[in-house]
């Protein structure tokens, strides 16, 4: 048993090294918004998904009511359902540890387990456990850190967009269709401030391309 | 008396922290439950294959325009998107790119606008 929560802890290092500086950010990012350093924890805690506790932030100070706060993490969060297709969550025994399991399904530990099958739902645990430790612990400490430095300082907020700007890059990758960013742009410029509507207009027009493989053929713009 | 932000009451961050969070566990059990259903559904196949890119993109001009009443403006924002993607383009280390980037935002907001 210690011998499989060392080989987890192992393959979740490089990775979980990763979240820590984005885990210190969030913290930071929330103190300097006003919020005490406790509502960390919660905030990652209730809602365990990083980039969606960022835009959560925003979300909250902005006052959106909890039909659209569900659009958006429905629309943010919607890759998740392709994790549990491939997760070895079998491997877990127990109704509460696979509880926890399905909770703390992120890209992290969906990418660990991908890359290193795990052998012992054991080791599937303490690489959830782990990526959240290093996800909540960082931010308290972010937090604190943010408690304690003034808040004249300006723009520490931009992380957010620079965040979504490494991802919109990273998942570009995986499909170079340059209509898809041109649409999805062009949608959330009209959309400005009402992003639930430039989320769920995308979503229609995916459901045409679906619908109309003439539709998708003509959209279709790879580089 | 709650620790939150000015003008900001318990019920709006729970309308907000609630149902997001209630949605991820949801979207992460989905596919245990109906393994059979999702596996191989082609409109499935196409929303991951299409959504997460048009996602992030919507998200990146949602949080820039956020800056039109911020010092500098959208323009600033916009020098801090180049620095990033310059930074990831180069090096492609997303703890660089997000720290370079915002570092350089704030050198534009805090000591040139």
């Amino acid at each position: 048993m210690t011998a499989e929560i060392r080989a987890g802890i192992r393959d979740s290092w490089a990775v979980a090294l990763g979240l820590i500086p984005l885990g210190l950010a969030f913290g930071l990012l929330l103190t300097q918004m006003g919020f005490a350093w406790w509502w960390a924890p919660i905030f990652s805690i209730i809602i365990y998904a990083g980039s969606m506790e960022f835009l959560a932030l925003n979300l909250v100070t902005a006052g959106v009511g909890p039909v659209s706060a569900a659009v958006t993490g429905l629309m943010v969060n919607f890759r998740h359902i392709f994790y549990g297709l491939t997760f070895p969550r079998d491997l877990v025994q127990g109704g509460v540890g696979r509880t926890y399991s399905t909770y703390a399904l992120t890209d992290e530990s969906y990418a660990i387990a991908s890359a290193r099958p795990p052998a012992s739902g054991v080791r599937v645990l303490t690489i959830q456990l782990f990526c959240q430790s290093m996800w909540v612990l960082p931010g308290i400490v972010g937090a604190l850190a943010g408690e304690v430095i003034p808040a004249g300082i300006q723009g520490m907020e931009f992380a957010l967009v620079a965040l979504f700007v490494v991802l919109a890059w990273e998942t570009f990758r995986n499909n170079r269709d340059l209509s898809l960013v041109l649409i999805a742009a062009g949608l959330a410029v009209v959309a400005g401030e009402y992003l639930m509507i430039a989320l769920s207009a995308y979503f229609l027009l995916l459901l045409g391309r679906h619908l109309s493989p003439a539709l998708d053929r003509a959209l279709e713009w790879r580089i | 008396m709650y620790g939150l932000p000015e003008g900001v009451t318990l019920t709006q961050v729970f309308a907000v922290l609630i149902p997001i969070g209630v949605i991820t566990v949801a979207l992460r059990w989905l596919p245990f439950a109906f393994v059979s259903a999702l596996k191989g559904n082609q409109f499935f196949g196409l929303l991951g294959r299409m959504m997460p890119v048009g996602v992030m993109v919507v998200l990146v001009v949602y949080t820039l325009l956020g800056k039109r009443s911020a010092p500098g403006g959208v323009p600033a924002a916009l020098i801090g998107v180049a620095v990033t993607l310059g930074l990831h383009a180069w090096k492609r280390d997303s703890g660089l790119s997000i720290l370079g980037g915002t570092l350089a935002y704030m050198g534009l907001v805090n000591l040139v606008f």
